[in-house]
């Protein structure tokens, strides 16, 4: 088991009558990429600031790097880079004198600048104002300033928001290489389970507060049932059968789905039983993650 | 730890808070000089220039001191800079007396531009004898009674996002204090009416001290207070 890095323990921030963030257990092991999805609005953002000691939490504890958080703020925020929302930059400033300041107060050699500018391709307009720099490369820019201080912990809320498929990609290569190469541990919050599931080691899920899912991804896929559908002759009495065998069955025509939970599918025993009602087709469906997502978070149903 | 703070805030000065302090005293001792050329002719008339300054430097004063704080402050609002600089392993004090200090740093650049000024325009003008020491006197001591307005201003400029507020504020306090400086004596309210202070302040006043004393140990009592509210914020 290795260590946790970011351990909260019923993590509570409430607003008046809302509870943007209730009693959530996060935990993000030491060295991995922990992915944590919910839809807009789920409390990811909540979650992180309390985190970074930007908001106060109402409730519950949180400790990083085995220190409690706001106390030793100081110390753990030594150890952690992190982009919040859209990326803070002074406009009227270049790319470089935004580092610098921020290096100033970091204490940092002047060099470091040049390696996170290189990091994220920035450094060829590292001498233009930022207000001219696009969305992807000011957003690229937030990154080289999460990196500066060489943290052992990146947290980035929703660091491709407003990127191209290109600066997605990349940003995503630059995750691995830096989680894999460097030991990093890394927190990204995203609204989309597509943009993490590539990279992602350990998933959390948080929906209205809650955080209904956490663990591995694999765990997760696991957890996507399957659905087989049968096209018979005799669909009536075929039903019939099936049913009487404590199978979930829906018809649909001369259509039967029959959906298991578990990934193991008694197949075989299926056609075995179907045989005699003349089968004509046969199609495995299984759920794709992203319907799983919508349905742990509810989604589905809103819009 | 609070050099590099001011050095970093420093490089993040906007142009406009550099030049605020040219142009506010270029407008100041041009001012002068038209009143001079206007209405004071003779060897009595140039002095009747500490009449006009007493009239104005708190003025003057007051409303850089709105306007560098609501520029320096709102520099992190606009930029969306806090939750950047706040999760940097710096206390939030630090950031807040660095801001503090630049604006302090800013408005004595204004006192030495208007003390220079006006020197060079008197050497100009005329070949009475100057009283140097009221002048220095004059202008320094409306600079120091303007610490309490500092307290406020930074306060007020660092808790609004929209710096139309702090910066209003900051300019009726100022025209405010224009009207305490035609009255004769100084009524009640005046004792806390932070933008009297600096008036109230002058030689040509019985008691400048006392209102230095005062408006620097408000001030000190709300830079104070002021640290504590930003320490506790929520971003």
């Amino acid at each position: 088991m290795p260590q946790l890095i970011v351990e909260t323990k019923g993590l509570t921030r409430r607003f008046g009558e809302q509870v943007p963030v209730n009693e959530v257990n996060l935990e993000v092991p030491e060295g991995k990429i922990y992915g944590f999805l919910g839809p807009n609005g789920a409390g990811k953002t909540t979650t992180i600031k309390m985190l970074l000691g930007l908001l106060r939490a109402d409730a519950g504890t949180i400790r990083m790097f085995g220190q409690e958080m706001p106390e030793n703020s100081l110390d753990i925020l030594r150890k952690v880079g992190s982009l919040v929302e859209n990326p803070s930059y002074y406009g009227h400033l270049t790319g470089y004198k935004n580092l610098k300041i921020l290096s100033t107060l970091l204490k940092l050699p002047d060099r470091r600048i040049g390696e996170v500018l290189e990091i994220v391709r920035l450094t060829s307009s590292a001498d233009r104002k930022v207000s001219g720099y696009s969305l992807g490369m000011k957003q690229r820019l937030g990154i080289a300033a999460a990196l500066l201080r060489g943290p052992q912990l990146l947290i980035l809320d929703e660091p491709t928001n407003g990127l191209d498929p290109a600066g997605i990609q990349e940003i995503r290569h630059l995750m691995l290489s830096l989680a894999h190469d460097q030991g990093m541990t890394i927190l990204l919050s995203s609204h989309l389970l597509s943009e993490v599931d590539t990279i992602a080691d350990e998933i959390g899920i948080i929906s209205s507060g809650r955080l209904v899912y956490q663990g591995a991804l694999e765990l997760l896929e696991r957890r996507r049932g399957k659905v087989l559908e049968f096209a018979v002759e005799r669909p009536e009495e075929a039903l019939r059968t099936l049913l009487l065998q404590g199978f979930a069955v829906e018809r649909k025509g001369n259509m039967l789905s029959v959906s298991a939970e578990k990934a193991s599918m008694p197949q075989a025993e299926l056609l075995k039983l179907l045989g005699p009602y003349g089968i004509m087709n046969v199609r495995e469906i299984s759920k794709s993650l992203e319907e799983l997502f919508m349905e742990l978070t509810g989604t589905g149903v809103s819009l | 730890m609070m050099w590099r703070a001011l050095r970093a805030e420093g490089m993040r000065l906007k142009p406009a808070a550099r030049w605020l302090p040219v142009i506010s005293s270029g407008l100041f001792i041009a001012f002068m000089a038209l009143e001079w050329y206007l209405y004071f002719k003779g060897p009595a008339g140039v002095y009747s220039v500490f009449n006009v300054m007493y009239m104005f430097l708190g003025f003057i004063m007051l409303l850089n001191t709105a306007l560098l704080a609501g520029m320096i402050a709102g520099l992190e609002h606009e930029s969306n800079s806090w939750k950047q600089l706040l999760t940097l392993p710096v206390s939030r004090a630090v950031f807040y007396w660095a801001k503090a200090l630049w604006v302090l740093v800013l408005l004595l650049c204004t006192v030495l531009l208007i003390t220079a000024g006006l020197l060079l325009l008197w050497v100009c003008y005329t070949s009475e004898p100057l009283p140097f020491q009221f002048l220095i006197k004059q202008i320094v001591y409306s600079f120091l009674a303007s610490t309490a307005v500092l307290g406020l201003q930074m306060w007020l400029s660092i808790q609004f996002s929209n710096q139309a507020i702090p910066m209003s504020i900051g300019l009726l306090g100022a025209v405010s204090g224009l009207f305490i400086a035609r009255d004769s004596g100084a009524a009640l309210w005046t004792w806390v009416w932070p933008w009297a202070y600096p008036t109230l302040s002058s030689p040509f006043m019985a008691h400048p001290g006392r209102w230095i004393g005062i408006s620097a140990g408000l001030g000190m009592v709300l830079l104070a207070a002021g640290t504590l509210h930003f320490k506790n914020k929520q971003f």
